[in-house]
């Protein structure tokens, strides 16, 4: 039997989804380039790598329990749409056998802030998973599963300002604490905090979990088709 | 070693199973006492992993979005002549047409066909609610061929006529009717297939809400029952008043699928007239079945007394 690397150097291991915002510099050696927090902080002194290295393992919990309950919707608010709409459909798609489902949501990722950037049109963080699977039956199932490496791409607008406490989800009117369960709405001032992340979202994801390329590899097989267009509408 | 591996993966995906069977027995009434063993859980695993294709191939696929009237969850609604449902709907939008809703509800239905046949899931994903299109993608995303019932899904062609039209607090709904058939492209049909299974109706709810919103659709920020944030339970409710919390939607989107093609109904005469058919079917498939006929096996089977 054929063993494959682990050290997931190969750039041909990585499946990719998403893209940088546009007009936003970031590199394909982003990974590898080490930058630290300084590129953000010098921009926006409240910046807090720790507290942002927080909040991003947070968002990836988010992700275990999207597959716990099998619940595309958890991400919603933090990824781009295009981000959003294949990792949905890869959800949808393998969570249809429970014993995937199971595994998937037993992963638990270590985070590391890769890099950074900021520039004209958008901030940048670049952060690396290394995942485990955290359920046994993972290794038996299918050992090259049981550990992968992940790169999470959050952005935001360049104008974008961290809350002076330095907390990532926070109420950018009143500085609460914002529940990432919550509905859209501060749950101390009410006031919409629909950027409640005080505008990061993920703009691009790269993994090394087979799985995801092989569906991917099926789906993008299939021809395009077109969308039924929505009859006319006339708004009162 | 090769075997003592294959050992290992059998006893995870017996321990799945199982766990799934003794789930389903406590969530079904009637089901009795939990089935054990390889077979039964295994039984439990490919009813898991069927549950997106029954779902997706099921007579009755979706249903009226949270919020609907009544009388639309009832079928009542249909009742009132087309001209004054059409009148109710074109007091609140003028530019409605009868005839261009037909023509995207035709569509509707050949671009899902078109999935079936291999085209991209993503395609209909703007038309059709979550409950139709989740099973939809599950079942078709892998592109795993299309052998089995797939193939029929694939052949089907369809003129699409409205079949009434209710104009609701929260959304329009329309009734459509598909006059459906099995197209085999030149090709003779399978020897010995009745000509009524080759044709037959289908109704679909389409549904928009009143105020456009979501993408395709997303629950409103606050409840429109309570003005509480929005928070729903496991049922869909609103947490603060338990009301069913509605979803605004970007256009009109398929939510309900019925079909009135024959075979479901023999289906339901040949589990009828055998109920050991029923009986042997793991607790976990037993819930994909259609709820009358879920009803009838639980009423009449005493508690601890199924297998």
């Amino acid at each position: 039997m054929r063993e494959r690397s682990a050290d997931h150097s190969n750039p041909e291991e990585w499946f990719v989804v998403g893209a940088p915002i546009a007009g936003s510099s970031v590199g394909d050696g982003q990974a590898s380039a080490g930058s630290g927090a300084g590129a953000i902080s010098r921009v926006d002194p409240s910046f807090d790598p720790d507290a942002f290295l927080a909040w991003s393992c947070s968002v990836y919990e988010r992700g275990a329990a999207a597959w716990r309950y099998r619940n595309p919707e958890l991400l919603r608010p933090v990824m781009a749409q295009a981000v959003w709409d294949r990792y949905a459909q890869f959800l949808v798609t393998l969570s249809a056998v429970a014993l995937s489902r199971e595994i998937m949501a037993s992963a638990v990722a270590q985070a590391a802030l890769a890099w950074t950037g900021a520039d004209p049109s958008s901030q940048s963080a670049l952060v690396a998973f290394s995942v485990t699977v955290a359920d046994p039956r993972g290794a038996i199932i299918d050992k090259w599963a049981a550990h992968w490496q992940e790169r999470w791409l959050f952005q935001r607008p360049a104008g974008s300002r961290t809350h002076a406490s330095g907390r990532v989800a926070v109420c950018l009117a009143c500085g609460g604490p914002a529940d990432p369960e919550d509905s859209g709405r501060c749950p101390y001032c009410h006031a919409d905090i629909t950027t409640r992340t005080a505008g990061w979202v993920v703009t691009q994801v790269a993994t090394t979990l087979r799985s995801a390329s092989k569906i991917a590899a099926a789906q993008s097989a299939a021809p395009a088709a077109a969308t039924p267009l929505q009859p006319p509408r006339a708004l009162p | 070693m090769n075997v003592i591996r294959l050992w290992r993966q059998l006893r995870a995906v017996k321990a799945v199973g199982q766990a799934a069977n003794e789930a389903a027995t406590r969530e079904t009434l009637g089901a009795g006492k939990p089935q054990r063993g390889f077979a039964a859980a295994f039984g439990n695993i490919m009813a898991d992993m069927l549950a997106p294709r029954m779902a997706a191939m099921a007579e009755r696929r979706g249903g009226p979005l949270p919020g609907s009237d009544v009388a639309v969850v009832s079928g009542s609604a249909w009742a009132q002549p087309l001209a004054s449902g059409a009148a109710a709907v074109r007091s609140r939008d003028a530019a409605f047409d009868p005839a261009a809703l037909e023509q995207f509800a035709g569509q509707v239905f050949a671009a899902v066909v078109g999935v079936w046949a291999g085209a991209d899931v993503g395609s209909v994903r703007p038309v059709l609610s979550d409950a139709l299109w989740e099973p939809l993608a599950a079942t078709t995303g892998l592109g795993t061929g299309h052998a089995g019932p797939e193939q029929y899904f694939a052949m089907q062609r369809a003129s699409a006529q409205i079949g009434g039209l209710h104009t609701g607090s929260w959304y329009d709904s329309a009734l459509v009717i598909m006059h459906a058939r099995l197209d085999f492209v030149g090709e003779r049909p399978p020897p010995g297939m009745p000509d009524q299974m080759m044709r037959w109706d289908e109704s679909w709810l389409f549904q928009r809400s009143v105020r456009p919103g979501g993408d395709p659709m997303a629950r409103p920020q606050s409840c429109p029952a309570c003005g509480g944030p929005t928070q729903v339970n496991d049922a869909g409710l609103c947490v603060h008043c338990q009301e069913p919390m509605p979803f605004l939607t970007t256009g009109w989107l398929a939510t309900e699928i019925v079909s009135h093609h024959p075979i479901y109904a023999e289906m339901r005469e040949q589990v009828r007239a055998d109920p050991g058919l029923f009986e042997n079917v793991p607790p976990g498939m037993r819930r994909l079945l259609a709820p009358d006929l879920r009803g009838e096996f639980q009423a009449r089977t005493p508690p601890d007394t199924a297998p």
